[in-house]
């Protein structure tokens, strides 16, 4: 054999696939690494999003309110939805403070603040009207809801005519009229010994004598509490602990009626006192349902809430609004009762 | 990109394969580092907002206690206080906005900020009443001024609170993504080690495979195997593939040699047979010639007994044949030595034709011709006589005419010519071709021969001049005699 022929034959020479192996998995480190990357940056992402960012807004509205009040609660959700509409932020003041304040309190803070707006939850007192000139003063528009400060210089007060409440507890009581002169006792607020109370006042005795019962009806009223915190509810149970109780009692705010729904099944009264309640929560339907009370009058807190912030940019837009715009009650009893608790435990 | 691919030195691919294995961990870890960097200044940055806050809270108070001192004492220092303290607390404030990521912060830290405006117009109010000696203006104003600090302090408190609890969030964010890292992290090492080692595997195995086999090879060598079967190089340049080709060169190149090697032992070993057969040809020969040697010296004495007798009785011609034979006798005992001179083998001819004529009563007529220049010259010893002592009992002795035998020895071109003609029998061509192709003639029973056969004459001259072709028969056919040729080259 010849010896080239041997050497080429012995060393053949095979082309290496090794080289590509080890590049192929070199390039795949690198796409494992880069895949990683973005699913990192993608997982990362998704984190960050979860905290909200801030909203925008054109203009800062303060309710002023007591954030434990169902209706004040119920008036700024739909004060602040309808407020999301015109890119208002309504703020329900002073609820992220560790200390609970008074209206006018937050009255002063929310004018110290500069808002562009106040929706409050008035009262008569002086003190309310002096804060409602001092917001005017500084150019801030204050809209009073569920009672007027009458005098004030707020610029409208959206809520129900207090008359008109009081002709529905005339109603009320009229239907409840017999032989027997019944004692009608009427639960009003200190502060609140002011015009809107004494409209309620007189819608009820114009509405009895309209209606030609108002000799079967002794009608007292009394102040409950001193405006203090849980004096309310300690003057109501005063009330039942009495040897001698009124036939009817007309409570004409929530704490009230919550309150005597409360004394009259813990004093086992129920059947002995007709309570006539103003406004509702799931105490006050409860009792409804369980025939503890027979009726209360509401207002249609949405509505309250939806309005006066479109009042509010009525003023802002135009500098004029209407001075009052009045929201029909409702009159709940057992036979709509459920209706409501569904709404409420819709919400 | 072909080179940097295929490297041609080993170290070269060694340095590569752990080049890419490093550089990928190192790539790894620089991504692995850079995003653990991020994810701990983010956590550094996290509670920085409550810290500041806590700051602000801190900062309002000096601003307080400075008015209230002033109010109080009137005194200067208080009042630079104020005014450094109030100048503070409004930087702080303008470097909280960036802090606050939600609505809820948003809107307090506005309500901070409006609120501190009106508080610390409400303060200057308050000092520039005191420095009009307004008492009741700059009493309303403290009032007025406290208030607003306390609906301040507990506004920063909130804010403080809502930033906690925002922050927290974004720290148990944070810890959430540290977590996927990590896991991730873990996952991509795991993955790089195992490609690595992958890649590892692959390289050092490229690289032994060659020189594994190589040693294989070199066992198989070693193992004496020389046909080996064709290795497969992956690249030539490279140390093992330079080491392989000079590897198999060599085994080419042994195995080269050892063909050669095999060739002149072969030749050596034919040189040898050839010696041993001589040597057995001449012992035959020998033995052959002792065998004819029946006690010489018994054989001399009475041969020289019976020349003396026939001495002393006159008898002339028998004194003369029996000097003859104990003359030929003499000769052939002495022919000891393997080589010889034409001339004696010459004397031994005559000595054994004499005896012949007269065995034969004179009927073979024997003639010579000699160059005389030749027969000094050194041959094999006892060839002649056996040539003559075949022509006699194979060509003239049962023939009815006068047989002649011839000697002739002279010289043809570069060789001796020893020719013995003999006008016998003869052959036929077949028979001499027969002859001459070297098939020997068996010897026949009751042969009648002096010692040493033809074809011992024949064999002995063809060791002697190493060469086949040392003789010629020629015979023009049935009854026309023989002649046999012997060729010598001259010396």
């Amino acid at each position: 054999m010849d010896k080239k022929n041997i050497t080429n034959k012995q060393l053949h020479h095979k082309p290496d696939k090794s080289i590509w192996a080890i590049f192929l998995f070199t390039v795949m480190l690198f796409i494992i690494t880069i895949l990683s990357l973005i699913f990192y940056v993608q997982t990362t992402r998704k984190f960050s999003t979860e905290i909200s960012s801030a909203s925008q807004y054109k203009e800062h509205i303060a309710f002023v309110g007591n954030p434990n009040n169902t209706f004040a609660k119920e008036v700024y959700e739909a004060a602040y939805k309808t407020g999301q509409d015109f890119f208002y932020y309504v703020e329900f003041f002073g609820q992220n403070l560790d200390k609970v304040y008074s209206n006018t309190e937050l009255m002063e803070m929310a004018i110290a603040a500069k808002v562009d707006g106040i929706i409050v939850t008035a009262d008569n007192s002086e003190e309310m009207t002096k804060q409602i000139f001092q917001a005017n003063e500084a150019g801030i528009p204050v809209i009073c809801v569920d009672t007027d400060c009458v005098g004030s210089a707020r610029k409208s007060y959206v809520g129900g005519s207090y008359y008109n409440l009081g002709q529905e507890y005339g109603k009320l009581l009229a239907q409840r009229t017999s032989d027997e002169v019944k004692d009608v006792l009427v639960l009003m607020s200190p502060f609140e010994q002011s015009k809107g109370q004494n409209l309620i006042f007189s819608g009820i005795k114009d509405y009895l004598t309209k209606t030609n019962v108002l000799p079967y009806f002794n009608i007292t009223t009394r102040s409950v509490g001193n405006g203090t915190s849980f004096s309310a509810e300690e003057s109501v149970s005063d009330i039942f602990a009495q040897e001698e109780l009124p036939d009817i009692i007309v409570c004409l705010d929530e704490t009230n009626t919550t309150s005597a729904c409360q004394c009259i099944v813990d004093y086992n009264k129920v059947g002995q006192v007709t309570i006539f309640g103003y406004y509702n929560n799931s105490t006050i339907n409860n009792a409804i349902l369980k025939d503890v009370i027979p009726a209360t009058l509401t207002i249609d807190t949405k509505q309250v809430g939806k309005t006066s912030v479109e009042y509010l940019k009525q003023y802002q837009d135009t500098g004029y609004v209407n001075e009052y715009a009045t929201i029909p009650f409702e009159l709940i009893t057992k036979d709509n009762v459920e209706q409501f608790m569904k709404e409420d435990a819709h919400e | 990109m072909n080179r940097i691919l295929h490297p041609r030195s080993l170290g070269a691919k060694l340095f590569l394969a752990s080049v890419t294995t490093a550089f990928t961990i190192f790539i790894v870890n620089v991504f692995l580092f850079y995003q653990i960097n991020k994810v701990m200044e983010r956590v550094e940055k996290v509670y920085v907002s409550n810290v500041q806050i806590i700051q602000l809270s801190d900062t309002l108070l000096e601003v307080q206690n400075a008015m209230t001192e002033y109010l109080s004492t009137k005194n200067s220092d208080s009042l630079e206080h104020y005014y450094s303290s109030s100048s503070d607390y409004l930087n702080l404030l303008s470097s909280l906005d960036k802090t606050a990521i939600d609505t809820s912060a948003v809107l307090t830290l506005e309500n901070i900020k409006n609120i501190s405006t009106t508080y610390l117009s409400e303060t200057e109010n308050a000092l520039q009443a005191k420095r009009g000696r307004n008492i009741s203006r700059y009493k309303n104003k403290y009032n007025n001024a406290s208030r607003l600090y306390s609906y301040l302090n507990a506004y920063i408190t909130s804010l403080n609170a809502t930033q906690f609890k925002n922050n927290n969030a974004t720290y148990q964010s944070m810890r959430q993504s540290f977590q996927v890292l990590e896991t991730t992290s873990m996952l991509v090492l795991f993955l790089v080690s195992v490609g690595n080692l992958l890649i590892a595997l692959i390289a050092t195995r490229r690289t032994m495979r060659p020189l594994r086999e190589l040693v294989d090879y070199a066992s198989e060598v070693g193992n004496g195997n020389f046909d080996l079967e064709p290795m497969d190089i992956p690249n030539p340049n490279d140390e093992v593939g330079i080491l392989s080709t000079a590897f198999f060169e060599m085994v080419h190149r042994i195995q080269g040699y050892i063909s050669e090697l095999k060739a002149s032992m072969e030749h050596e070993s034919q040189m040898k047979e050839n010696e041993l057969k001589m040597n057995a040809h001449l012992k035959e020969a020998e033995l052959k010639y002792l065998q004819a040697q029946i006690n010489p010296h018994f054989l001399f004495n009475t041969l020289n007994a019976a020349v003396q007798l026939s001495m002393m009785e006159s008898a002339d011609r028998t004194y003369q044949y029996l000097q003859n034979v104990a003359a030929f006798f003499r000769a052939k005992t002495n022919r000891e030595m393997q080589i010889t001179t034409l001339q004696d083998e010459i004397e031994l001819v005559d000595h054994y034709m004499y005896i012949m004529d007269v065995r034969f009563s004179g009927d073979i007529q024997y003639e010579k011709e000699i160059d005389a220049s030749l027969i000094h010259i050194t041959i094999p010893s006892m060839i002649l006589q056996p040539l003559m002592e075949n022509a006699i009992n194979h060509g003239v002795r049962d023939i009815s005419w006068e047989a002649k035998i011839k000697l002739s020895i002279y010289a043809l071109g570069d060789q001796i010519v020893i020719s013995v003609k003999d006008n016998g029998k003869g052959m036929s061509e077949e028979k001499i071709l027969e002859l001459l192709k070297g098939e020997e003639a068996k010897r026949q029973k009751g042969d009648e021969t002096n010692g040493v056969g033809l074809w011992n004459v024949i064999h002995r001259m063809q060791l002697f001049y190493g060469k086949e072709d040392v003789f010629d028969i020629i015979s023009a056919g049935q009854n026309q005699g023989t002649e046999i040729l012997f060729y010598l080259p001259k010396p």
